[in-house]
């Protein structure tokens, strides 16, 4: 039966001896943004790569539809997944040139819309008769997002967008994200490192750490769950009880705590106590989860 | 596979034009240089580089266009075997091309400079075969380079080069059997070339062992 849900079931990755993804299983739905966010090699491109089928994996699966993705042309017509693109090739530079990318694209995706490529092309005020090779890093990823966009396809994923872009370019990028998505309503993955601009945009996150993923939901949902709560240790502690402590600061005889928890519960326990509760923000959220330990742990 | 072959196709397209250009540029360049008394011989080495190089090209040409157009395609959404079945189709364009501006060249030759042609019939159909043997062979280079990086290509070059030693062995043994080394050696090459039921057995049995390689390397590729 169609759902145009994209699935991966216990995918496990090795790059020879060393296993880099350890039975991931996660569902994208149809229609929502996704940030999947994750420290550098964490696992996000490969993960990514075996979604879209241009990476093998060891054992599990992915399917669109229901239908394996492997060498299915009729799902791979429905994802798009813009990478990063390099400025060498095996036998040196790459001199591919921009407008050749767009022409292949035009080409290989069947719903690519060749007016908005144009548009874009002519907003980011790229030059594509230029070869890759001689593209700063932000005109690369403007290619890759004009790619993106213009593919047209049900399940878009765009790995590191913004990379490269400077803070105006990457406002653009994020506006022009959320009107198409606001006209298309597809699916869109989006891949970085750069969390705070971009935590206003997902409606669901995907945290990948070390192969693993951490946590698959509501972005919303997620980040409610933490607070920072910031006093005395002993006071600090009454306030935490019942939640998990997840980081910890400590500065003199002040600590702050990230704390995970019910808010109505950590609220009931900071009555009459001198501390204050701070929101976390995704960004912050994301540090604690995956920044390590506990001070004094390390 | 239709959308990878009109891709590539294009690509192929491109090389072409550059390459009947540079024909046309190496005829042009010798009809100025040429005295009349000379004609014979600027024939001679007009057609003699255009045959190396219709050998040398698209091995060339096929082992630069894998590298860049393979991940390319394949992260544009296209399968592994709709790859290279469209690869196919694009090599089997490029190959043709070549023998077809190979072929203008030998007539544009006979017309200027009033020379026979040195192939047809069967040694020219034995050109066009040696053209797709090494568009293959070098896209068989492209898919072993992608896999085993240039540590690969260069251990498959020694093998090609061991080979190619054996046959141009075969073919000096033959001039030196008829008696005149330096003057029978074209004419050997080209009764190598006439011989189309051995050049085609030999030539079919090649590009099946390629395209084994081929396939075998192309179905786990991923792209990075």
């Amino acid at each position: 039966m169609k759902n145009g849900v994209l699935q991966a079931e216990n995918v496990v990755k090795r790059y020879g001896k060393k296993e880099v993804l350890h039975g991931v299983s996660l569902s994208i739905r149809p229609g929502r943004i996704y940030g999947l966010l994750g420290r550098n090699g964490a696992g996000k491109t490969t993960l990514l790569s075996i979604l879209t089928a241009q990476n093998t994996l060891d054992s599990g699966s992915v399917t669109y539809d229901g239908e394996n993705v492997w060498e299915n042309q009729k799902a791979l017509d429905e994802i798009c997944f813009s990478r990063e693109l390099s400025p060498m090739l095996l036998f040196g530079q790459n001199s591919i040139k921009a407008k050749e990318y767009l022409r292949a694209a035009s080409l290989y995706y069947p719903h690519w819309d060749k007016d908005y490529a144009d548009r874009l092309v002519s907003l980011f005020e790229l030059d594509v008769k230029k070869p890759i090779y001689k593209l700063s890093k932000g005109m690369m990823s403007m290619v890759t997002i004009i790619l993106a966009l213009a593919s047209r396809a049900p399940v878009t994923i765009l790995d590191e967008p913004v990379a490269g872009l400077d803070v105006v370019a990457r406002e653009q990028f994020y506006r022009l994200l959320l009107a198409d998505y606001e006209q298309t309503r597809r699916t869109f993955i989006v891949s970085t490192h750069i969390i705070e601009e971009a935590a206003g945009v997902f409606e669901d996150i995907i945290l990948i750490d070390k192969g693993r993923i951490l946590e698959a939901g509501s972005c919303a949902e997620f980040v409610a769950q933490f607070h920072l709560v910031t006093g005395a240790e002993a006071d600090v502690a009454r306030a935490c009880e019942g939640l998990t402590v997840v980081h910890e600061e400590r500065l003199g005889r002040s600590v702050t705590v990230c704390a995970r928890g019910d808010g109505e519960r950590l609220r009931a326990n900071t009555a009459g106590l001198d501390v204050d509760v701070e929101a976390v923000s995704l960004q912050k959220a994301f540090v604690c989860l995956t920044g390590g330990q506990k001070e004094g742990e390390a | 596979m239709i959308r990878t072959a009109r891709y590539l196709s294009w690509i192929v397209w491109q090389y072409l034009f550059s390459l009947a250009g540079m024909g046309a540029l190496l005829i042009g360049f010798q009809v100025l240089i040429t005295p009349p008394s000379e004609a014979e011989f600027a024939a001679g080495r007009i057609v003699g580089m255009a045959f190396s190089t219709a050998l040398l090209f698209p091995t060339l040409l096929e082992l630069s266009m894998l590298p860049a157009y393979l991940p390319l395609s394949l992260s544009m959404g296209v399968t592994r075997r709709g790859f290279f079945w469209g690869a196919q189709v694009a090599k089997l364009h490029l190959a043709l091309g070549i023998a077809a501006i190979f072929e203008l060249m030998q007539i544009a030759t006979q017309l200027i400079f009033g020379s026979p042609a040195l192939f047809y019939g069967r040694s020219l159909a034995g050109v066009c075969m040696g053209i797709l043997v090494c568009a293959a062979l070098g896209e068989t280079l492209g898919f072993v380079g992608m896999r085993f990086g240039r540590w690969g290509i260069t251990a498959m070059c020694v093998l090609i080069g061991l080979l190619a030693g054996v046959v141009g062995g075969v073919i000096g043994f033959m001039s030196v059997s008829d008696g005149n080394e330096a003057g029978v050696l074209l004419d050997s090459v080209i009764g190598l070339l006439s011989n189309t039921s051995l050049l085609g057995a030999v030539v079919l049995a090649l590009m099946l062992v390629l395209a084994g390689v081929d396939t075998a390397l192309c179905r786990r590729f991923t792209v990075r």
